[in-house]
């Protein structure tokens, strides 16, 4: 008997699916199978076929429509409903005091190309169509259910097992979360916890902002308030100040400062007494954090030393040794050479990724840091600990060789976000794009991610000629210079044009400076593991 | 003299074959349910159709002379690919002839109706398709950086792909009716 024609078409369409994403043949032999069998099942297949073009013809239009459009569309973007709220009935409308404060804000902070960053699907590897709606700002002991999140978080839910964290709405509503917790981010407005501890802070920009918990829905009128969310889905909630709103689907009740309810399972508030110690507290967070900040750093400094005792570190800057005063930097490589200690121009010293630990800090148009390496090496990697602060160029630099030599690296960041990586041939001046092996790009950084420490890695083997980059720890995009020519090492600059460039030209294009701070830096003549790279992010985490 | 088989096409095999582009590159992805190697042989095909040209006659229609063509032009891409490279063997390609050229025939009405079905989808469900079909990012990644598991996203775009089939038929039968 053949299947009704919808289970029929999911059969097809899953089938088409585990064909298409895994290396197990069986889907492919089934899918065969299955259409050389049934003439129904052969129609379906075209057609769903068809619509899968129509689909990519018609998406495709529309991403050339939304590309030419002159308005960001995430300051007005729509509220994402879920199941869940629509199975707490239906509650009056809650308009926002404040309607795209935030978002403009979001909006003003990251700079025009950071949100083109966001919205044009090329220039992003981040899903530049599903929008962040917060930011995990900070966490401290946590262990969150694989995969844990990093950096802007869109539509998705957060399990955190143990320890805690900060997200940061895109609204402005701050959410402190203590695990065992689950935690559903629905917009930038709406959050849904099956389990755990929060405390929420809501300021005038997210006054509105909601949370639903399985038995009841609380509405913050702009305030802090705490909310525990048990297994069997009854809730505490304690306003710390200000004013709630708890929904049920008949009533609405009003809970105020120092106020405390029980809410049953069935959605039916009790007034309760209760300490606000049974909250997360921004005090206990923020002891935790300082704490937790020591031992990283204490577990960082115990294997800093690690990565220069490589043998093929050519460079590795910590910045542990210097003091205040000083203009150079050295070189912790167990190899190092009197050039290869770096030279400071312009940069000035700044807090690191811990309290007591210093990194450098590029502000001004000629900062840069000048250095020299040596030999030359069939693979290489560079690896960085660095705060982005703004993207102000077409091009920052990161790292840039003397164009003059062959087989040269050049790694930057684009003003789209894209890190970069190149290397000089000998086919043409360098002044020219023949000049280069194509550059390999790949997504690295979105405008949520400015002003946090990230590590950047990017690595290069001649003997395949692939090259690949790492954005904290995980490969975030390959690519290949055909050339497959070696890396020659020589003199270099981070964060400018090199010494031997001329830069005092008034095109804004000539302009390159990294902006951002840089607290870790290396360079190795061997293309790190994918391994060594999640370790030394590990490690280094703040 | 009179004009030889590499003579500059005429006007009408121009229109028709930029007409029917879409058409064609639909059919090429039926049958080879693959964005590149559909891309590749719509290229050869579309070589072949160019050198061709003279053996259309513009009084006769354009697409089942083109859709041969094409299953020519598949043929030889066969040979020189591995079979384990392609979604569908040679013979289920055979067998699903008529009702591949029927459906691509389809294209315009159904992606006209399919139109108004994406207006009903939420930023999320529109962000799926688009990385997955626009992007062509393998759902393993997308689940990755939208925090679910792959299933989960793999049954989210199956459901989705079914009720945006479901909505389809229904516009054109709207549209008929």
């Amino acid at each position: 008997m053949n299947p009704p024609p919808s289970t029929l078409e999911i059969s097809l369409l899953e089938l088409l699916v585990s064909t298409r994403e895994s290396d197990d043949p069986r889907a492919r032999i089934r899918l065969n199978d299955l259409l050389r069998g049934t003439p129904a099942a052969r129609a379906a297949m075209a057609r769903l076929l068809v619509d899968e073009q129509a689909l990519i013809n018609q998406l495709r239009q529309e991403s050339i429509v939304a590309m030419l459009e002159p308005q960001p569309r995430f300051i007005t973007s729509p509220r994402v409903p879920t199941t869940q709220y629509r199975s707490l009935g239906k509650v009056p409308k809650v308009t926002r005091g404040w309607p795209s404060l935030a978002a403009a804000a979001v909006l003003l902070l990251s700079g025009y190309l950071g949100w083109r960053a966001l919205r044009n699907p090329s220039a992003t590897g981040v899903l530049s169509a599903i929008q962040p709606v917060a930011v995990l700002k900070e966490d401290v002991d946590a262990v969150w259910k694989d995969p844990a999140p990093r950096g802007s978080l869109v539509p998705g839910t957060l399990m955190l097992e143990s320890g805690m964290a900060a997200i940061e709405f895109t609204s402005g509503a701050r959410v402190l979360l203590e695990g065992p917790a689950e935690l559903e981010l629905v917009s930038d407005m709406k959050a849904f916890c099956r389990s755990g501890n929060l405390l929420v802070h809501v300021p005038p920009p997210a006054i509105g902002f909601s949370i639903a918990t399985p038995s009841s829905r609380i509405v913050d009128l702009g305030t802090v308030f705490g909310l525990s969310v048990r297994n069997d889905g009854s809730t505490l909630v304690k306003v710390m100040q200000g004013e709630v709103e708890l929904r049920h689907p008949r009533e609405v009740y009003r809970i105020k400062t120092d106020a405390a309810a029980m809410i049953d399972p069935c959605g039916k508030p009790t007034q309760v007494k209760t300490p606000d110690e049974v909250f997360p507290s921004e005090t206990k967070f923020n002891e935790r954090i300082a704490s937790g900040a020591l031992r990283n750093a204490a577990r960082w400094q115990a294997t800093a030393e690690t990565l220069a005792k490589d043998p093929a570190a050519l460079l590795s800057y910590n910045f542990t040794e210097s003091h205040h005063s000083s203009r150079s930097v050295r070189n912790h490589a167990s190899g190092a050479t009197l050039e290869s200690h770096g030279t400071l121009v312009g940069v000035g010293w700044t807090r690191g990724r811990w309290p007591d630990k210093r990194a450098l800090e590029f502000n001004g148009r000629s900062d840069r840091l000048l250095f020299k390496l040596s030999g030359s090496a069939p693979a290489a990697t560079c690896i960085a600990w660095l705060r982005v602060d703004s993207l102000p160029n077409p091009y920052n630099i990161l790292l840039m060789p003397d164009t003059a030599n062959k087989s040269a690296l050049q790694w930057m960041l684009q003003k789209s976000g894209e890190m970069r990586l190149s290397l000089t041939n000998d086919l043409a001046d360098p002044a020219t794009a023949n000049g280069w092996e194509p550059p390999v790009k790949a997504a690295a950084i979105s405008n949520l991610d400015l002003g946090r420490w990230i590590c950047l890695a990017s690595t290069y083997d001649s003997s395949t000629g692939k090259v690949t980059h790492y954005r904290d720890g995980r490969a975030i995009g390959t690519g290949t210079f055909p050339l497959g020519l070696p890396v020659a090492f020589d003199s270099f600059s981070f964060g400018n044009w090199a010494r031997s460039t001329v830069d005092n030209d008034v095109d804004a294009e000539r302009f390159r400076n990294f902006v951002g701070c840089l607290d870790e830096l290396a360079i190795l003549s061997r293309a790190l593991s994918p391994d060594e790279i999640e370790q030394f992010y590990q490690i280094g985490k703040p | 003299m009179s004009p030889g088989p590499q003579s500059t096409p005429d006007s009408r095999f121009i229109e028709a074959l930029t007409r029917y582009q879409p058409v064609l590159e639909a059919f090429c992805h039926a049958n080879l349910a693959s964005r590149e190697n559909a891309h590749d042989v719509l290229q050869q095909t579309n070589v072949k159709l160019w050198e061709k040209s003279a053996d259309w006659n513009p009084e006769t229609e354009f697409l089942p002379w083109a859709f041969a063509v094409t299953r020519f032009t598949m043929l030889s891409f066969f040979r020189d690919k591995m079979r384990d490279r392609l979604v569908f063997d040679p013979d289920v390609i055979e067998s699903m002839a008529a009702e591949t050229e029927t459906a691509a025939t389809e294209l315009p009405e159904r992606q006209e109706a399919l139109g108004h079905c994406l207006k009903k989808l939420t930023p999320d469900q529109r962000g799926l398709l688009h990385a997955h079909y626009t992007e062509g990012r393998p759902l393993r990644e997308i689940a990755r950086t939208t925090h679910r598991t792959e299933s989960a996203v793999k049954m989210n775009l199956l459901r989705l792909r079914h009720s945006l089939g479901d909505c389809i038929q229904l516009q054109l039968r709207k549209t008929n009716a």
